[in-house]
């Protein structure tokens, strides 16, 4: 009322007031002069809304490329700076990102094959083409369903982790007190982290690739009545070792790229808990898109080259 | 006496917003120098430009007679190695013992062998009364103790200049008057040249020999003087309503 009254220049009495309410208004009474009570223009201000969010978002697409150029430059220097790395956390690392990852990444994999195997066994056996429910599996899995369901449970497990851990450590002041201690925050945080899950990232495709095969040779077994050495035998023709490490070299560039958003974001944290909050879930999302993004490109061009 | 931090002309900008205008000052060695204000006054700012964490819109700064600003980066690592900061949470790394946090600098920055480092970490840890918590992680202390290991880690390689954040926030009198007479006593014994930023006046008047006012008003220095100029300063009321304050 106090506001309304003042832009409109009446005066406010009140009249017939015991002294808890006097006092009540007393504490709550609004602060601004009139001057500063403009009304403000609702279209400029969402025009206005959206030219910040626009400019954030170009401001965030050049630190992320900065960013991407520190790390690319430091990937490549490795050999010849591997002192400097914090080789001390990387054991612990690549424990969490990798061998911890494996049971939830195996029982996927295991499953999405037998999907596969069962989907493709239903459309096979009304052409009578049974047997080559080994080449649909193998394939599939080996080249895009594997690589890409590690890669997406990475995101969700190790590139929101690598985003709060990172996250936190800003708001708790730890990476200024790295900073002012003269370490190297990439060396010292990001390098480990992404190292663990690049280099455990193409292992555990490798054996969600095993386990995918055997969920389909599983379909197979029940859906088609086809023996294990039929399928195993038709899997060795069907499949071909460019199919496999076509997937492993994939899987490494999702996983680098999924480490790197994942502390990318935990970096840009600013503020308190609810930036840690908003950016681990944009890691998540960024790192997913990106999977997906980097897949399609893999698969144009290994399609171009008749890889 | 040498000076060993010297600002000049300095200046802070976030955006559009003027945080801090032509501040100049400079800190001789041994000194102990508070810089206090209202909330929002840079405070904190004016420590992170001169640590080096953020970079200033305009000026100069010097550290031991280092253009910190314009120098290389290895002389740059050669300057962090001569001072030591205490952050207001305290910034302890929380995926290591304490004994781990201080180990980080001595692995880093000195050619010490495992005995010798063992022996560092428990004098410096025993100078802040912790000598029997080395294995305890940060999360399995109290907030006082945090401080006083932090305050651990800061003096580990025996720093000339020491900065602090607030080391009283969130402290008891007891506990922050205890803060307090380690950073007497570090002061003391090792000369070390103390930065500290604090709006506690009971520390302020405890162990400041020298303190530095700011004001968002002037957008930087309003006065500066020893606790007792500043106290009787009745020509500038605001000066003077701020150290005579009843807490």
């Amino acid at each position: 009322m106090q506001n309304i009254a003042k832009i409109n220049h009446i005066q406010l009495q009140l009249i017939n007031t015991n002294a808890s309410i006097e006092n009540f208004i007393t504490l709550y009474k609004f602060p601004l002069e009139p001057k500063e009570l403009v009304k403000s223009n609702y279209l400029i201000n969402r025009i206005s809304k959206l030219g910040i969010f626009f400019q954030t978002q170009v401001i965030g697409l050049f630190e992320f490329i900065d960013f991407f150029g520190v790390i690319f430059i430091k990937s490549i220097s490795l050999p010849f700076n591997l002192n400097k790395i914090r080789w001390s956390d990387f054991p612990e690392l690549f424990i969490r990102n990798g061998i911890m990852a494996l049971p939830i990444t195996l029982l996927i994999v295991f499953l999405i094959g037998l999907i596969s195997g069962y989907q493709g066994a239903l459309q096979l056996k009304q052409f009578g083409a049974d047997i080559f429910i080994a080449d649909l599996v193998g394939i599939s899995i080996t080249r895009e369903l594997s690589p890409l369901m590690v890669a997406i449970l990475i995101a969700g497990r190790s590139g929101s982790s690598f985003a709060a851990q990172l996250g936190t450590m800003r708001v708790t002041e730890e990476i200024d007190a790295l900073d002012t201690m003269g370490f190297d925050r990439y060396n010292f945080l990001v390098m480990p982290r992404i190292l663990s899950v690049a280099l455990s990232i193409p292992i555990l495709v490798l054996i969600c690739n095993i386990v995918g095969i055997l969920g389909g040779l599983i379909a197979a077994m029940f859906t088609l009545d086809i023996t294990l050495i039929g399928y195993f035998n038709r899997l060795q023709d069907a499949l071909s070792i460019g199919d496999v490490v076509s997937g492993l070299i994939k899987s490494w560039f999702f996983g680098y790229l999924v480490a790197m958003i994942g502390c990318f974001k935990g970096l840009s944290v600013s503020g308190g808990a609810d930036s840690v909050g908003k950016l681990t879930t944009s890691s998540v999302v960024a790192g997913v898109f990106v999977i997906i993004l980097i897949d399609a490109i893999f698969t144009f061009l290994l399609n171009t080259l008749g890889i | 006496m040498q000076d060993t931090i010297i600002v000049e002309s300095l200046n802070v900008r976030y955006g559009d917003r003027v945080i801090l205008e032509n501040v100049n000052f400079s800190i001789k060695k041994g000194e102990i120098v508070l810089i206090c204000g209202g909330s929002g006054c840079g405070k904190s700012s004016l420590m992170r430009q001169i640590i080096g964490l953020e970079q200033p819109y305009k000026g100069n700064i010097y550290i031991n007679g280092l253009d910190i600003l314009n120098c290389k980066a290895t002389e740059r690592n050669k300057i962090l190695t001569q001072f030591g900061v205490l952050f207001q949470s305290g910034a302890l790394f929380g995926s290591m013992t304490l004994a781990e946090n201080m180990k980080l600098l001595l692995d880093s920055y000195t050619p010490l062998s495992e005995i010798e480092k063992k022996l560092m970490i428990e004098m410096k840890l025993n100078a802040v009364g912790l000598g029997s918590y080395g294995d305890f992680y940060p999360s399995e202390i109290s907030g006082g103790m945090k401080k006083r290991a932090a305050l651990a880690r800061a003096i580990t390689l025996d720093p000339d200049i020491l900065f602090f954040d607030e080391p009283a926030s969130g402290l008891d009198p007891v506990t922050s008057a205890a803060i307090d007479s380690l950073i007497l006593n570090i002061n003391k014994v090792l000369g070390t040249t103390m930065f500290i930023v604090s709006h506690d006046l009971a520390s302020i008047f405890r162990i400041a020999d020298r303190i530095i006012m700011l004001d968002k008003s002037v957008k930087g220095i309003l006065a500066i003087g020893t606790p007792d100029t500043l106290r009787n300063m009745k020509e500038n009321p605001l000066v003077f309503n701020f150290f005579n304050r009843i807490a």
